[in-house]
């Protein structure tokens, strides 16, 4: 009996030492982290599509981790600080670099940019490689993009301006095609996000703004600026009244109360994907300084303190790999930064989008605008400047030259406050300073 | 001992707020008194039209409201055939939140909503009419007031029912003895009587509509700004708690004065009928 | 006769017409709650649905949150009723059994609390809540409406209870119980009915207090406050906004109904 139980005994412990020991994961395992992704859907998302098929083609697992910008940074910058860390690789929107770089978490990627080129198979796009640079090196590799495009019902194409293109308007031909639309049916059928939950800001400071001014805040209240809100007095004649009601465009399209709508590529991709064969998308338009527009640029870049670098290498070419990027624009509307892989996406809604992107990366007088950095806790005022004072001049009807005198005051005041760089396209002055 | 609970409890999450309210809009982050956030505060775009519209809005809603309620508590009084279920019906308002009454009067006015759809019904109209828009003041405005006319007019009538079920019925039989009819006994009579009632459903009911938040969010965005509406905007959206304290300071000082008034003029009119 | 009978037809319609004022509405957005998508978005709309669908409300309740968050709003309810009664509930034992000095006092400050709901209290505590950990926790949030119920919870278990002779009690004690137990066995069953009408009114003054909710939570959000954060800046689809109205006046319509014996005595009380 007691032998017995010794040989049980002694099986039972070979068996638990051996069994988890024969179940271990892969040799490697990497620490990724992020800003992106953090909606629950988004992130199983990434865990059982995205990380998965890397494990099951390299054998590295990937340890996603998805944070809140404020303990994301402050996670990669004590890193940074104490010369050791645990995250392989980690990916945020552009605006965190400039912070990231003189921390001394973000490295060069250069030479991981020139083994991607040499591949073959993958071509950046020029102006997203160029913004990556930041502080004399390359900060990332540019990953995902996001833009704000606009999307017509084709009910709608019918009016607009003969003569013009419609991939290359002009914010003339908007108007136009607004006033035409109005005068045949007697509705205001185009639609702007200007509810309080809507991105209209963007629009007013990184499309229109720099697409008249050529600045988004240099040139706050110059005559420029001025020639631009009294164009934008004129749009409101022919915008839907609702438009202060809308926070995303998708439902105002569907229900067909909005026949051209813009906003971001998310917020249009319900209404594309319900009904591709309704709508068309289009690169948002040009004034005379050019046609602007905002990219929302997610880079990723390999910390100095990471234990495997060499493995985060191949999870950045895995991720920017043509066929992962379709995938990725499948999984969480976040569009491609090689050229390829805009062209590879299956037909739907979101060729259309991704087709859309590009034409409007693409275009010959495209001026790409990036959001406001180094503002710090008070980074949620910039937008609100602009669309106050859209308010009290198309709204409320004040004297243009007034308005804009006394904003300019207060994006003066938070410029100096923050001592922060002008975005682009405004020259890199600090603090930044309209004129 | 029994009361050393509540007083606490009061004590620390009513009085404490209370003061910090101040504390927070007077201070600046890093410490210093600073008029800053008030200064903030009335320079922005939407502070002239929140302050207009919260008193707008209450000086319309409150006397409808007030109107109406009455009206059913003197039917609900009069005790007439199946004035239990009048009564229950009426009251399911109370339950209504202001959030959900939004939404419900929204399915009525948006454009593909119930009132277009009954105008095109009866074909008054072809193509939908846009209604929640500030180039429709009016309807803009109507459906709020629609809203929340709808919601808390429960709330007074009840309080008003409770004072009507108050006053003895010896008082109303005393005038049918002088012989004075509907009208006069209702002026002469209840509503002296129902005093207390309605100062108690004025001052409750004012305050309340003043801080008006959901149903107008809901139905207009923020076309029709309100106090309360700018506070959680300030809060939620701009993420600064010290003009947000600002704006909830300003409520408070508002309901305070608005207390104090309903107090002073009711109070008055009471000598005065005791005296004349 | 005439005038009588007139009278009676006069009261009658404006009974009716004012009942149905009431009622209409509720049937709308039930309307609305069981159409379909498509036929929300059409034009023309048909104002009854053929077919009826479940299917919005489904899309509504299976959404991101909904059903987590009406959960939270239970739960934080029922933190509510816990709290409101166990604190108010002495207060108005007190408040009806003894008199002592500030009495007038305490119940002119009850009064005065009423003056300043939510809108006010929410954002300093908010940023109290953050310093204390309390920040994006239902039993903060159930504090608030703790603090917003105790008014109505005190006087109403103070008229409960003054409806709870003092002599059965003392009758109680003069046959060994202790005050405690006197209070235990005799006055709390005879208030019993009170005190759950009492419960009753705070659970719907949780349920449907937005602003509080909204201010206090970012991502254990009750169901009031991812409602009003969905329609104010997550653009909410409109099935979405009329399936989310209809489901958050179910509950309190069903209570109400249930507890419409109470109304009066409820809601009558708190006022004086």
């Amino acid at each position: 009996m007691r032998a017995t139980t010794l040989v049980a005994v002694v099986l039972a412990a070979i068996l638990l030492v051996t069994v988890p020991a024969a179940q271990t994961g892969p040799a490697v395992e990497i620490t990724f982290t992020s800003t992106q992704f953090s909606p629950v859907h988004e992130t199983e998302w990434a865990r059982d599509t995205l990380f998965r098929a890397f494990e099951t083609e390299t054998g590295i697992r990937v340890r996603f981790i998805s944070e809140l910008a404020g303990p994301y940074m402050d996670r990669l910058q004590a890193e940074a600080r104490a010369g050791r860390g645990s995250i392989d690789l980690t990916g945020t929107l552009h605006g965190d670099f400039p912070i990231l770089v003189p921390a001394g978490v973000a490295r060069d990627m250069a030479p991981v940019q020139a083994d991607l080129a040499r591949r073959g198979d993958r071509t950046f796009f020029p102006d997203l490689v160029r913004i990556s640079q930041i502080g004399g090196t390359q900060a990332y590799v540019p990953w995902m993009q996001a833009t704000y495009l606009i999307v017509a019902h084709k009910r709608a194409m019918a009016y607009f301006p003969r003569g013009s293109n419609p991939m290359a308007m002009t914010y003339d031909d908007l108007l136009e095609w607004g006033d035409a639309i109005k005068a045949a049916t007697g509705t205001r059928r185009i639609g702007f996000p200007a509810g309080p939950g809507g991105l209209f800001g963007r629009f007013l400071h990184g499309y229109i703004y720099p697409s008249f001014t050529g600045s988004q805040v240099k040139r706050f209240k110059s005559p420029e600026a001025v020639e631009m809100w009294r164009y934008l007095r004129r749009l409101g004649g022919v915008l839907h009244p609702s438009s202060f009601l809308y926070s995303f465009m998708h439902e105002p399209l569907l229900l067909g109360e909005v026949w051209v709508a813009w906003d971001h590529t998310a917020r249009l991709l319900p209404a594309l994907r319900d009904r591709p064969d309704d709508f068309v998308v289009l690169p948002s338009p040009a004034g005379p300084r050019g046609r602007s527009f905002l990219s929302v640029i997610v880079g990723l870049t390999i910390p100095k303190t990471a234990p495997n670098a060499d493995a985060a290498a191949r999870l950045i070419e895995f991720l920017t790999r043509p066929r992962t990027q379709v995938l990725t624009v499948q999984g969480v509307a976040f569009f491609p930064t090689v050229r390829e892989a805009a062209g590879a996406v299956p037909t739907g809604g979101m060729k259309l989008l991704a087709e859309g992107v590009t034409a409007q990366q693409g275009a010959r007088d495209a001026r790409v605008a990036l959001l406001p950095v180094g503002l710090g806790v008070r980074t949620g005022e910039f937008v609100p400047l602009y669309v106050d004072t859209f308010r009290e001049i198309s709204v409320l009807g004040k004297p243009i030259e007034e308005v804009l005198a006394a904003q300019a005051r207060k994006l003066e005041e938070l410029y100096r406050a923050m001592n922060a760089m002008c975005p682009p396209p405004d020259p890199a002055i600090t603090p930044c300073k309209p004129d | 001992m029994l009361l050393a609970p509540s007083l606490v409890f009061l004590g620390v999450f009513f009085v404490y707020p209370l003061v910090q309210a101040f504390g927070l809009s007077f201070l600046r982050p890093e410490g210093g008194l600073t008029a800053e956030h008030f200064q903030r505060m009335l320079g922005d775009t939407y502070f002239r039209g929140a302050i207009t519209n919260s008193l707008l809005l209450t000086a319309i809603v409150v006397p409808i409201q007030v109107a109406i309620g009455l009206v059913i508590a003197l039917l609900v009084n009069s005790r007439f055939r199946g004035h239990l279920w009048f009564l229950y019906i009426c009251a399911i308002p109370l339950a209504i939140s202001d959030l959900a009454a939004g939404l419900i009067w929204l399915s009525v006015f948006t454009e593909r909503g119930y009132l277009n759809t009954l105008l095109h019904m009866v074909g008054a109209v072809r193509e939908p009419l846009t209604y929640l828009s500030a180039e429709q003041p009016v309807w803009l405005y109507g459906a709020i007031i629609a809203a929340e006319v709808w919601r808390a007019t429960a709330i007074v009538m009840i309080i008003l029912l409770a004072g009507l079920q108050l006053i003895p019925r010896d008082y109303f039989e005393t005038a049918d003895v002088f012989g004075a009819g509907g009208w006069r006994k209702l002026w002469h009579v209840t509503l002296p009587l129902l005093r207390p009632s309605l100062q108690t459903a004025l001052i409750i009911r004012t305050i309340l509509a003043f801080q008006l938040f959901a149903t107008v969010i809901t139905l207009s965005g923020r076309q029709v700004p309100v106090l309360a509406g700018e506070a959680y905007f300030w809060y939620g959206l701009y993420r600064n708690p010290h003009v947000a304290s600002a704006y909830a300071v300003l409520i408070m000082g508002v309901s305070v004065v608005i207390t104090w008034v309903y107090l002073r003029v009711l109070r008055l009119r009471e000598e005065e009928v005791a005296g004349g | 006769m005439m005038a009588r009978a007139a009278r009676t037809a006069i009261l009658a319609t404006i009974g009716t017409l004012i009942a149905a004022w009431v009622l209409f509405p509720i049937l709308l957005i039930s309307l609305a709650a069981f159409s379909s998508r498509a036929q929300l978005y059409s034009w023309p709309r048909a104002i009854v649905p053929t077919p009826p669908t479940l299917d919005t409300i489904l899309f509504f309740l299976r959404a991101q949150g909904v059903w987590q968050s009406t959960l939270n709003s239970l739960i934080v309810a029922l933190f509510t009723i816990v709290l409101a009664v166990a604190i108010g509930a002495p207060a108005g034992y007190a408040l009806s059994r003894f008199r002592f000095p500030g009495r007038e006092g305490f119940r002119l400050g009850i009064l005065a609390t009423k003056m300043f709901p939510a809108t006010v209290l929410a954002i300093p505590l908010a940023v109290a809540y953050i310093r204390w950990g309390l920040y994006d926790n239902l039993l903060g949030v159930a504090i608030v409406h703790t603090a917003l119920a105790l008014p109505f919870a005190i006087v109403i278990t103070t008229s409960v209870f003054v409806g709870v002779p003092m002599e059965l009690e003392e009758a109680a004690m003069t046959l060994g119980c202790t005050r405690l137990q006197a209070f235990l066995r005799v006055a709390l069953p005879i208030a019993l009915p009170g005190l759950a009408a009492a419960a009753i009114f705070t659970f719907v003054l949780s349920w449907n207090e937005v602003f509080a909710a909204a201010i206090l939570t970012l991502h254990n959000r009750t169901l009031p406050a991812l409602l009003i954060n969905a329609v104010a800046f997550a653009g909410a689809p409109l099935d979405y906004r009329f399936a989310g109205g209809f489901f958050m006046i179910v509950p309190a319509l069903i209570i109400i109904f249930i507890i419409r014996r109470y109304l009066m005595t409820l809601w009558g009380v708190t006022i004086r």
